[in-house]
């Protein structure tokens, strides 16, 4: 009896949240485009909180969830940027990703918009490479942040000296690849010398396994010569 | 113990008949697809936006449970006198605060399991055939571990609950202590892990820092937050730091209810 009227309410609640549902969804479709996205613009672009403090209060026992928010907060901005050429909220990509790290440091959709939006599409290397130095520290079983992370101080900033900091973490990583061994060794060469680099490169002979050594004594021979001529 | 069981099959059955309980029931279908949504929005932690997602559903229903409906069914027992035939003999102030308690705990139980169990099942279907890459970490019996753990913070919560209806008047005196409640342990336990942060520190008078790393010392280091981040990225959780946490917040729950009696029973109805 008892079973009967409680499945007979839970019926009549979800056929009365059906319908609310239904005018929810007509609600919105009714909205123009513009009326949604201007409503977006003001919700999103001011400015975020990044004290850590009121950040973790806020999230309580769910900072993956907000940290999930900022994470889609960054794509309301690029999309503001793109479509709307409104390149002056590039700034606040590196606040909501940074935002997102602090809430969930596991969280590899941060890194990997850092690496890509932050720094080629945002203008901004300095703060994606601080992220992605950030996730080399958190991520230790992770050989790409680091990799990105030191490809793209080389390249965009022009600093051998990180560049070689990040890419010497890969080493070691499961499943890292054989060309960091060979970028390390160049980095180090561009800010020290060529000495400094065959010694790094002695150094891992003795540690790395079988599979990387033929690509050492390669790039060993090659410095070798560079430094010889 | 007869008596309390009766409480408790009466409160257990009260509850379930109660519009705002069957709402809760229905909103807890919606905690997967909520998960299956936010994580369509994503690229790569697709598990662990599902799991982000599906909690905070689980946690939404559970902070609705404690306020709307113990402390509506606690305050409406004290308003419309629904006390008074409860204690009665054979039963008494302490049967009938048991048996509530049971009655309340077996139906947030069941709330529980519903979302756990939905969550599973549509987890599991959403993400089995993908690739690990995508999974981020997630097992099939990620989310039960995940509401389990949480649902402890909450029947603390309700034993606190019962302790402020031991002495409260009313209903507004009860919801708004009870929303102050949630309000504190939401917001305390992540301030108080972030207080190790070096940057975080910083900003912090020496005083009020040495007292919350104090505090921090003596408790448990475990809490939601930490929880909810190791386990959604699929990173077990060491068993004693498990342990400690469900005995921490037993024991909040046993001084609260333990408070509640003293008080109940020296009351006057």
């Amino acid at each position: 009896m008892i079973k009967a009227v409680v499945a007979q309410t839970v019926v009549a609640q979800a056929k009365k949240a059906g319908v609310l549902l239904i005018c929810l969804a007509a609600l919105i479709a009714a909205r123009s485009a513009s009326d949604f996205s201007f409503d977006a613009k003001r919700i999103i672009f001011s400015a975020p909180i990044s004290n850590t403090l009121l950040l973790q209060g806020q999230a309580g026992p769910m900072p993956g969830l907000l940290a999930d928010f900022s994470v889609l907060d960054v794509f309301s901005v690029y999309h503001e940027m793109l479509e709307n050429q409104q390149s002056q909220y590039a700034p606040l990509l590196a606040i909501h990703l940074n935002n997102a790290s602090k809430l969930d440091p596991y969280f590899f959709d941060v890194y990997r918009l850092a690496s890509s939006l932050l720094v080629y599409d945002a203008k901004m290397p300095e703060a994606g490479v601080a992220l992605l130095d950030k996730a080399s520290l958190i991520l230790t079983e992770n050989w790409e942040f680091p990799f990105f992370g030191g490809f793209i101080a080389h390249d965009q900033l022009g600093d051998d000296e990180q560049a070689f900091a990040l890419m010497s973490r890969v080493i070691g990583r499961p499943n890292m690849p054989p060309l960091a061994i060979n970028l390390a060794a160049r980095f180090l060469n561009n800010y020290r010398s060529e000495e400094d680099a065959l010694l790094f490169l002695q150094g891992l002979l003795q540690t790395m396994p079988e599979q990387y050594q033929a690509g050492i004594r390669e790039k060993m021979l090659k410095l070798q010569q560079e430094h010889d001529q | 113990m007869k008596y309390m069981i009766n409480i408790m099959k009466l409160t257990f059955r009260e509850v379930i008949q109660s519009r705002s309980y069957q709402s809760l029931v229905a909103i807890a279908l919606l905690a997967p697809i909520f998960g299956l949504i936010l994580s369509s929005l994503f690229l790569v932690d697709l598990g662990k936006v599902y799991m982000d997602g599906a909690m905070a559903i689980s946690h939404f229903l559970s902070i609705i449970f404690v306020l709307f409906v113990s402390a509506a069914l606690l305050a409406r027992d004290v308003e419309q006198k629904v006390c008074y035939l409860l204690v009665i003999k054979p039963s008494n102030r302490g049967i009938y605060l048991g048996g509530r308690f049971l009655g309340l705990l077996f139906a947030y139980a069941t709330l529980m399991a519903l979302v756990a169990l939905l969550s599973m099942v549509v987890g599991d279907i959403y993400l089995g055939n993908k690739m690990e890459f995508y999974q981020s970490g997630y097992v099939w019996y990620a989310m039960f571990e995940l509401i389990f753990l949480h649902a402890f913070q909450y029947i603390a919560l309700l034993a606190f609950v019962f302790f402020i209806f031991s002495w409260a008047t009313g209903a507004p005196e009860i919801m708004l202590f009870s929303a102050a409640a949630i309000l504190f342990s939401w917001a305390f336990p992540p301030i108080l892990l972030a207080m190790n942060n070096p940057d975080v520190a910083q900003e912090v008078p020496a005083l009020l820092q040495n007292l919350l790393h104090w505090i921090y010392e003596c408790l448990p280091h475990l809490n939601g937050a930490s929880i909810a981040l190791e386990l959604t990225h699929g990173r077990g959780l060491p068993d004693s730091a498990m342990a400690l946490y469900v005995l921490e917040h037993l024991s909040y729950a046993g001084v609260f209810f333990m408070l509640a009696y003293y008080f109940f029973s020296r009351r006057d109805l």
